[in-house]
């Protein structure tokens, strides 16, 4: 067999929040609604191909942490440009990140 | 000779990093001191760590120079953080792994320091076994036993979740709370477990046990829980390792998962052997 070339290979992740159904026999409980986890997959040509799982939480708390990174680069940027001024930080904490719910919608593709 | 198996957690949620700067601390319910043994004689069989996100280094040090060698580093474990897949894809690193353990004595308090990276999640679980546990009878069996009591074989599935703050354990889930066919008056030895997705520490707690934690890590590299509990058996031929619960107490056989990673959910589907007869005395 010839080798096959690709014209396109990229990355793409997907979010897959879970959930937990209430014990049985609790049912009053409600279910719970849980992080999931990040798909991440090779795409050749248009074919997925699955790469890795990784934990959801640990994908979130690398996006805040650089958004957290890029916010203070911003508010030095900020200060020097104002003369030497100090401006109160606008950053993100990353432990709130736990305290939040993960609704359908935040399955996205990207 | 009450014998016991005992389980224990200590964590970090969030380093501050440096070299050992940071001492891990006793999960709720477990510990890191040595109970007092009536013969004095305790040893850790197995144990396992995980850091969240980078390289970790561990000083497990102790009290009595017959366990440890010395109180400044003591035993000193690597922590790599992505055996066989990417940081935070993996259960935990083996660090104390059969035919080899650790002597520990009554009276003495581990301690547990690690060089981390700023804000990651550091989690180590043991197993001990203490020969003589006052207060405690353990309801354990050997493989022998479980094969000339066997009668059927089921998988049953619960979902426990880890805690929202890493490294500690979630909500504890009954064993029969997503999966009700344990029968009442049958005796089940638990083999082993397989999960969905890889989580440090799986923990199984009831009184049959003494209300102590045991349990074991899931995932890379801990392929094989199906029949972890046999093997470990296996790796201690004079021993009883098996847990053995009777169907009617199902309902107070808790299940709980401690992660390196916030309310990580295994699915846990547990493997296990339904006996004629109580394997732990048969």
């Amino acid at each position: 067999m010839d080798a096959r070339t690709f014209s396109t290979v990229t990355l793409e992740a997907e979010h897959v929040p879970d959930y937990v159904h209430p014990p049985l026999n609790n049912p009053g409980e409600g279910a719970q609604e849980l992080p999931g986890v990040v798909n991440l997959y090779a795409v050749f040509d248009g074919g997925r191909v699955l790469l890795d799982t990784i934990k959801a939480p640990v994908v979130f708390e690398a996006i805040d942490r650089a958004q957290n990174e890029q916010a203070q680069q911003q508010d030095g940027a900020d200060a020097s440009e104002a003369g030497g001024q100090t401006s109160s930080s606008t950053a993100q904490q990353p432990a709130a990140q736990y305290g939040r719910t993960f609704p359908q919608s935040d399955q996205q593709t990207t | 000779m009450p014998r016991a198996i005992v389980l224990n957690t200590a964590s970090k949620a969030s380093t501050t990093g440096g070299t050992f700067a940071d001492t891990l601390t006793a999960n709720s319910g477990d510990s890191l001191a040595i109970p007092n043994l009536q013969s004095g004689q305790g040893r850790i069989m197995r144990m396992w760590g995980i850091d969240s996100a980078s390289v970790a280094e561990l000083a497990l040090t102790a009290g009595r120079v017959e366990s440890i060698h010395d109180p400044q580093f003591g035993v000193r474990f690597n922590i790599p953080p992505n055996v066989g897949g990417a940081a935070g894809a993996p259960a935990a690193v083996p660090l104390i792994e059969p035919p080899n353990y650790l002597d520990v004595y009554t009276g003495d308090t581990l301690t547990m320091s690690v060089t981390s990276t700023a804000a990651d999640a550091v989690v180590v679980s043991w197993l001990t076994e203490y020969q003589d546990l006052p207060g405690v009878q353990a309801s354990f069996a050997n493989w022998e036993s479980v094969k000339a009591n066997r009668f059927t074989q089921i998988g049953v599935r619960v979902i426990p979740v880890a805690s929202g703050t890493k490294g500690l354990y979630g909500t504890a889930r009954a064993v029969n709370a997503d999966d009700s066919r344990w029968t009442g008056g049958r005796w089940y030895a638990i083999l082993g477990f397989t999960v969905q997705v890889p989580v440090t520490t799986v923990s199984f707690k009831g009184p049959m046990w003494g209300n102590f934690r045991f349990g074991a890590p899931a995932g890379m590299p801990f392929l094989t829980t199906d029949n972890f509990f046999v093997q470990l058996q296996q790796q201690y031929p004079g021993e009883s390792l098996i847990p053995v619960f009777n169907g009617y107490d199902a309902g107070s056989v808790l299940v709980e998962v401690a992660d390196d990673a916030a309310s990580t959910s295994p699915k846990v589907d547990i493997l296990a052997i339904e006996c004629r007869n109580n394997p732990a005395i048969g």
